[in-house]
């Protein structure tokens, strides 16, 4: 795992894509936390979120793309 | 303020006496914002309904207070106004400023739900924002009223708007203006309604002057720090009295108007832990084609609440109450929609069955204080036109009560509005005066709250007839087919329906058998004219506990309100009744052995 790096959305007016985080599921407005977990990339709203997809989520459901 | 808890002692200089003086006046600042909206409204949603919420927050986006209005926004509310200060920058906002938001898809409930959001400036110095968060009835789109029941994308629903100024420094950004209102079906309401909601701002502003020109800006937000670390605490407090474990449960949404034979799980396995408490709804339903998907503002509200009903109501409710809560919501499910999915009909009718779910789920570690599932349908039925007597355009969100679960202290009450809505219902006077219709019956419906040591509530009926040559109407109800499960013993509440009977007809018949509609009681844009005639019949709530066990004197008394016959009180509730002078009396001894032989 790595300790992650803050990644801002693009700004552009045309961009309407929403991206969620990857434990809560919460939309990110501006920048997501990035990680990558045994190779996968996972974008988290803020640290609370890594660190509860690291000590419930993934001993529970394991490293999933989704 | 509880005395088993302790103030932050970082707090302004402010004891818990002041903190507590400071709570109320920024709690009746809220409420006093809800009169003005209240009484300068032009809709019967906001006027009558109570249909929206009022909130003040500190510059960081954290909820420092709310009014008891309609609890179903204020999870929400925090997400659309966080997102509008991330996407347009705290450095952006003037004094005078007023933004508006609507997009389910940066934080939002439904598109109905319009937040306007106000900085307040101190001496130059951003405090925080007012916020008033509500449900306006028409916002163009498919369907009048709001409610495209059978849409497959957001784009159908109505004007989506990201957050916009649409008061910049105290003067109106016309153009806005116009393409907003050119886009309602009643700009003339929508203008007066949106102008309540502004003035409720200003109310809010003008108090929160008061208070930052005697504490100063950080003074007041060093309060508002206090107050919620203070309800962080007791909620933290609250979840290590719980019984750790984890505790699952599920309930089914009926149809999503696209496909009249899906049905969709609401799904969550709750893990208390030390003093945090996870909800986690993986295993939901793939998110729906129709608009019964929640937005992840809606599946938080329902949390939330949920979490409140059961926990201290002392407790100060602002950002605090939340931070012991965890919310896991599946992209792309029926708890949290992937755009562009409709969502029209997640807040309105989902969020009831996720509160059931959680007090389902949580019945297991604290069977006192949870109740059996309500009705939870809002019987949400739209409708708009020309006025014949006016001949202007009108629409109206109408909404229904059921009967509400019952729980270990009481019956569920009668037909009242879902637990999280808190909204009233429209007098029929009002009705009647406003809009192009006659009601005929409005009345509890007959065996419709589930049996049990606590009776669930009953629903209602309605019977509606046209009085204009044509009006226009939309329907997204559920628990027609589902019911309102009982728990402990307790039966379940009787079932919802809708039913239409044309003019010159004397048979009650489905929308989808008089009219085609996909679904019987979701759809959009059914014209009905003169004489025709709708029947909303609302669900009951679940009882809770065995019948066998209520008290006697209790199944009289449903007797006497006509709630259910002797029979039933017989053959349910093991209450044998005899006739004393000419009125009914219970026959104890009887009863004893009834009971005895039933057990």
């Amino acid at each position: 795992m790595t300790d992650g790096e803050w990644v801002e959305l693009p700004r552009q007016l045309y961009v309407t894509t929403v991206c969620h985080c990857d434990l809560c599921g919460k939309m990110v407005a501006r920048r997501f936390l990035r990680q990558v977990h045994d190779g996968q990339p996972k974008r988290f709203c803020d640290a609370d979120c890594a660190r509860l997809w690291q000590e419930y989520w993934r001993p529970r459901y394991g490293n999933r793309p989704d | 303020m509880s005395a088993n808890a302790t103030m932050d002692a970082t707090g302004p200089g402010l004891d818990s006496v002041g903190l507590t003086v400071l709570n109320n006046f920024l709690v009746n600042t809220c409420r006093e914002m809800g009169l003005a909206m209240m009484k300068t409204a032009y809709s019967s949603i906001f006027n009558e309904g109570l249909d929206f919420s009022c909130i003040i927050l500190d510059r960081d986006g954290e909820m420092v207070s709310y009014a008891e209005f309609c609890p179903a926004q204020i999870g929400a509310i925090l997400y659309t106004v966080k997102w509008t200060i991330e996407e347009l920058g705290l450095d952006n906002f003037r004094p005078g400023d007023v933004v508006m938001h609507n997009d389910p898809y940066r934080g939002g409930c439904h598109m109905p739900e319009h937040t306007v959001i106000k900085p307040v400036f101190h001496d130059g110095e951003l405090y925080g924002f007012v916020a008033n968060i509500a449900h306006v009835t028409e916002i163009g789109g498919k369907a009048v009223g709001g409610f495209a029941a059978d849409a497959k994308e957001v784009y159908q629903e109505g004007l989506r708007l990201p957050p916009i100024k649409i008061i910049d420094q105290g003067r109106h950004v016309d153009d806005l203006w116009k393409v907003i209102l050119s886009n309602h079906r009643t700009p003339v309401t929508s203008w007066g309604d949106f102008h309540a909601m502004i003035g409720s701002l200003s109310v809010a502003e003008r108090r929160l002057h008061e208070a930052l020109a005697k504490h100063g800006v950080a003074g007041l937000l060093a309060a508002g720090k206090s107050l919620m670390a203070y309800s962080e605490q007791r909620m933290r407090a609250e979840v290590r009295e719980l019984p750790k474990g984890e505790y699952g449960f599920e309930d089914w949404i009926e149809n999503d108007g696209v496909d009249p034979t899906a049905r969709y799980r609401i799904h969550c396995l709750v893990s208390v832990r030390d003093d945090d408490i996870i909800f986690d709804y993986t295993g939901s339903s793939k998110q729906a084609k129709g608009p019964c998907n929640c937005t992840y503002g809606v599946t938080a509200s329902a949390t939330y609440n949920a979490m409140l009903n059961l926990t201290d109501q002392t407790i100060p409710r602002n950002s605090g109450c939340y931070r012991p809560i965890r919310i896991i919501a599946p992209p792309g499910s029926v708890v949290n929609v992937a755009h562009p999915g409709p969502s029209v009909g997640g807040n309105s009718e989902v969020h009831e069955r996720i509160v059931d779910v959680l007090f389902g789920a949580l019945s297991a570690a604290v069977p006192q204080r949870v109740a059996a599932a309500a009705g939870a349908s809002s019987c949400n039925f739209l409708f708009g036109g020309r006025h014949p007597q006016t001949a202007q355009y009108y629409a109206n969100y109408h909404i229904e009560g059921s009967g509400w679960g019952a729980t270990i202290g009481g019956d569920g009450n009668h037909t009242q509005c879902p637990i999280n809505g808190n909204c009233r219902n429209t007098p029929v006077e009002v009705f009647e005066t406003r809009y192009p219709w006659t009601v005929e019956q409005y009345s509890l419906a007959p065996i419709s709250g589930g049996h049990g040591r606590t009776r669930g509530g009953h629903g209602c009926i309605r019977v509606l007839r046209v009085d204009a040559p044509e009006i226009t109407v939309s329907s997204f109800m559920d628990r027609h087919s589902t019911r309102a499960w009982g728990l402990f013993g307790g039966e379940d509440g009787g079932s919802g329906a809708l039913r239409v009977m044309r003019a010159g007809e004397q048979t009650w018949r489905t929308f989808s058998e008089a009219f085609g509609t996909v679904s019987p009681n979701k759809f959009a844009d059914v014209q009905l004219h003169r004489g025709d005639r709708v029947m909303i019949v609302s669900p009951g709530g679940g009882g809770y506990g065995s019948p066998l066990e209520r008290d006697p004197a209790l199944v009289l008394e449903d007797l006497r309100e006509g709630l259910y016959d002797v029979d039933i009180a017989r053959t349910v509730y093991g209450v044998v009744l005899r006739e004393v002078g000419g009125t009914l009396a219970v026959d104890a001894q009887r009863t004893r052995q009834e009971r005895g032989a039933t057990t």
